[in-house]
């Protein structure tokens, strides 16, 4: 309560109280009094009524009068000083107290005022230490993040639930505003499939869940493949896998765990190669050296044919033997070509990397198991294999492919019921999915090759051929001649005969303490979805932002630009910003235009609402919205609903109201005036993405003052912001 | 003993002096160069071997074969793979979908006749 209002309500009490006091004792006194005396008390009071009124008013305007005082030259005063001697230990050291009050209170200001001088060079002299400290540990990570950014691969670490708490360069060029595509039932996944509806911008950040980035099918594979390996305390526990990222590109991942000194899981780095031109040339040298080998073949062939013809029959006829004749001539040319021109082309080539990983049959096989029953809700029975021999796959690319077959097979045959097994046969391994019913032929099997690996929502982007050839494998149907009971499809893989273990990447043990020279705490933060009403704002991700718009009426104006910034962990991350012009498809009138600065003709061929908004949406999935006057620019977001479909459910904070709540006594809130409070300077007024940053370091610097009046989670502040004299505004 | 041979190839470089060798050899020979002309000419002529090649224009090698050894009536025709595809998991492939013999290129006159008179009289 302000101290105004304060004022007013004892004032009334005091009167009303004072009032009721003298009326209960006149009541008491009067009936204790004899006729006569009352009598003659009457005509006393009938005589002097009017000076004993006027006594008693001017006895009552006194006592106000001296309450006023009281109240002007040292309630308010004290309560004002309580709130201002806060502002200066918690917010801005170089604030003054200018209160106007008794001479005590004036003494007392002064003295304030020497302890804040005071105060103002102890902290200076103790934040130039700090900062010095700082600027060493900046240092260090700059040389962490100049490492990193020197890595040819892109490396992302994540924590337990997914969340990525550090990346560099070649990541972000990968990743950032990656365009996936969603389903109908708003899941994202690979390219390609015709569930599709609608394709969406993805970003990269601290904090932002990698299963945003890379469709969750394919990391939850490799997570588990993973926890598989540690599980059994294998030499190798790095899973691998291929992946698409923007352009297209083609990157081979490898996913290294992160444990803790007790070999817990705490975490995990994925390292990814980018492989699309590698595997363009690996490829084409694939082919050349079939198309070569094949050549040769055929070309000697002809040639040893010919030769041994005219060797065995030397009596044939002239003309026979001059065409035999010519085609040893034209085949030695031939060879020689296939040997000068393409040869030399087709060596020389790195051919490692799709790497292909030792993988035992069982295992892969109860992969596939499990996806079967996932992705496709088919009864597969896993039939005991024989002997668990290895092979070298990709082993996500190989359980899509089974997964493939077995979705065709359901297609054309209708079988309901699938029996899995594997065995051995001199160097192959083989990978029976056999089924009840009619058998298929190779000739429906024809037009697979082609296919991309796309079943349900998960798919790669590759064709089963390439898939195929990569792995040196082959399928086709397989008859047993002795019970031909079932039919069966037969997956021919090469065998490995040995597993080398000296390659194996060695896994990343945290140290007791944290890192040296990377103090991140990250490690240890809360679930990927936690119960945000009672997390600690300290723990929350906000995006600060701000709207620029042709006018003040959110049913008419519409939005010219959107500015935003990240807050992870209290910390602004200014190189994760959104900062976007807006075509409004009209003219924007010169009075705005004088305020922020944006004329028509700037944003007459930026993209509309339409395309912004829902990348803006996109920027910010799972955090915490916090505008100025946020109440304004959510009601201009809502306004473009039905355009784009787009609605903003995150929980809102608004530094309007926490300003508030902070400083009840101050009468302005406005952005200017909070930052003046509270020591911040103002950049880029009037810009979205000014006043978006300037929000998020005024946000910053409440929330340890929100701290200070016990206000400590998203609830928490919210309600109080709910109280705040400004929640009344409405727009 | 003389009997129907169909040579399916694509390259008369091949053909020619694997024709003549049948032909030297005492069998009647027909030639298919693709894999549509070599369903016709087992329908038409009902050879007792084929020498088949796997990479065809239209339906390759191992369909044809797959095709042929499906039919009843064609199931005793004898198929030899004779083919520039030389991995492992071909053959295994060819002899799996019923052929009687895989033979890859470049072969021997000796190899190829001795394999064709087996079959033949087996």
């Amino acid at each position: 309560m302000k101290s105004k209002q304060k004022f007013g309500w004892f004032a009334g009490i005091y009167a009303v109280s004072g009032a009721l006091i003298i009326i209960i004792v006149t009541i008491f006194l009067w009936q204790q009094l004899s006729p006569p005396e009352k009598q003659l008390l009457g005509n006393v009071f009938s005589q002097y009524a009017l000076f004993i009124l006027t006594a008693g008013f001017l006895l009552f305007a006194g006592f106000g009068i001296l309450i006023e005082w009281v109240f002007r030259g040292y309630i308010i005063p004290i309560n004002s000083l309580s709130e201002e001697v806060e502002l200066i230990y918690s917010a801005n050291p170089s604030h003054r107290i200018t209160i106007e009050g008794s001479r005590d209170i004036k003494h007392l200001v002064d003295q304030i005022n020497t302890g804040a001088e005071r105060y103002e060079t102890l902290k200076n002299n103790v934040s130039k230490q700090i900062n010095s400290a700082m600027a060493e540990s900046e240092k260090e990570k700059n040389i962490l993040a100049a490492i990193m950014a020197e890595l040819p691969e892109a490396v992302l670490i994540c924590n337990r639930e997914g969340q990525v708490i550090l990346y560099n360069t070649q990541a972000k060029r990968f990743f950032n505003e990656q365009i996936v595509q969603i389903d109908k039932a708003g899941n994202s996944t690979a390219n390609g499939d015709p569930a599709f509806t609608f394709e969406e911008k993805r970003f990269l950040g601290i904090g932002r869940s990698i299963f945003e980035l890379i469709d969750k099918h394919v990391i939850r594979h490799a997570l588990d493949e993973m926890h598989k390996r540690l599980h059994r305390h294998d030499a190798e526990v790095v899973s691998s896998f291929v992946l698409t990222a923007k352009g297209n590109r083609l990157l081979r991942a490898e996913t290294v765990p992160i444990l803790t000194t007790r070999r817990k899981f705490s975490g995990f780095i994925i390292i990814f190669h980018d492989i699309t031109q590698a595997l363009r040339t690996e490829s084409r040298t694939e082919f050349l050296l079939h198309s070569f080998q094949d050549r040769i073949r055929r070309s000697a062939a002809s040639i040893k044919s010919a030769i041994g013809i005219m060797q065995e029959y030397p009596e044939m006829d002239p003309v026979r033997y001059e065409r035999l004749t010519k085609i040893i001539q034209n085949e030695s040319t031939a060879l020689v070509h296939v040997i000068q021109r393409e040869a030399g082309e087709a060596f020389h080539q790195d051919r490692k990397q799709w790497p292909l990983v030792p993988v035992s049959a069982s295992d892969l096989v109860e992969a596939f198991r499990k996806k079967a029953i996932n992705v496709l809700n088919v009864a597969l029975t896993l039939e005991k294999g024989k002997g668990n021999e290895w092979i070298r796959v990709d082993s996500y690319s190989m359980v899509l492919i089974l997964l493939f077959l077995i979705d065709r097979i359901i297609k054309i045959i209708g079988a309901v019921e699938f029996f899995c097994s594997f065995s051995t046969s001199d160097s192959f391994v083989h990978i029976d999915i056999s089924w009840e019913g009619q058998a298929l032929k190779l000739e429906q099997m024809r037009t697979w090759e082609n296919q991309e690996l796309h079943i349900g929502r998960e798919g790669l982007p590759l064709y089963l051929k390439e898939v195929l050839d990569h792995h040196e494998a082959e399928i086709w149907p397989y008859c047993d001649r002795e019970t031909k009971i079932r039919s069966c499809l037969r997956l021919y893989l090469p065998a490995y005969k040995s597993y080398p273990q000296d390659t194996a990447r060695q896994v990343t043990v945290l140290p007791e303490d944290r890192p040296e020279f990377y103090n991140f705490d990250l490690f240890h933060q809360q679930g990927q979805h936690p119960d945000l009403d009672d997390c600690l704002l300290a723990d929350l991700p906000f995006t600060v932002f701000d709207t620029e718009t042709t006018g003040l009426n959110p049913g008419v104006d519409r939005i010219i630009s959107i500015g935003a910034v990240r807050i992870i962990k209290l910390r602004m991350l200014k190189e994760e910003c959104f900062d976007a012009l807006v075509n409004p498809e009209r003219d924007i009138p010169a009075e705005t235009t004088k305020i922020h600065g944006i004329k028509t003709d700037m944003v007459r061929f930026k993209p509309g609402i339409d395309k912004v908004l829902p990348m803006f949406h996109q920027f910010v999935t799972n955090t915490i919205l916090v505008a100025h006057n946020a109440a304004f620019d959510m009601r201009m977001l809502q306004t473009c609903e039905a355009k784009t479909g787009i609605k903003f459910i995150n929980p809102v904070l608004d530094t309007l109201l926490l300003s508030d709540v902070i400083h009840p006594e101050h009468k302005s809130h406005n952005l200017s005036d909070i930052a003046g409070r509270l020591g911040v300077e103002v950049l880029g007024r009037h810009t979205a993405m000014g006043d978006a940053t300037t929000t998020a370091t005024l946000f910053l610097k409440m929330i340890p003052l929100l701290g200070n009046i016990g206000i400590y989670t998203l609830k928490e502040a919210r309600d109080a912001s709910q109280k705040s004299y400004y929640a009344r505004f409405k727009f | 003993m003389s009997r129907k041979i169909l040579i399916v190839d694509d390259d008369p470089n091949i053909v020619v002096p694997l024709q003549f060798l049948m032909e030297q050899n005492g069998h009647d020979v027909i030639v298919a160069q693709s894999g549509e002309e070599a369903l016709e000419a087992v329908s038409k002529y009902n050879p007792a071997l084929v020498l088949l090649d796997i990479m065809l224009p239209g339906i390759d090698g191992f369909e044809v074969c797959e095709i042929i050894k499906l039919n009843p009536e064609w199931k005793a025709i004898k198929i030899i793979f004779l083919t520039a595809k030389g991995r492992d998991v071909d053959i295994a492939k060819g002899m799996v979908l019923g052929a009687d013999a895989y033979i890859t290129k470049p072969f021997s006159n000796k190899q190829i006749v001795e394999c064709v008179k087996k079959l033949l009289e087996a």
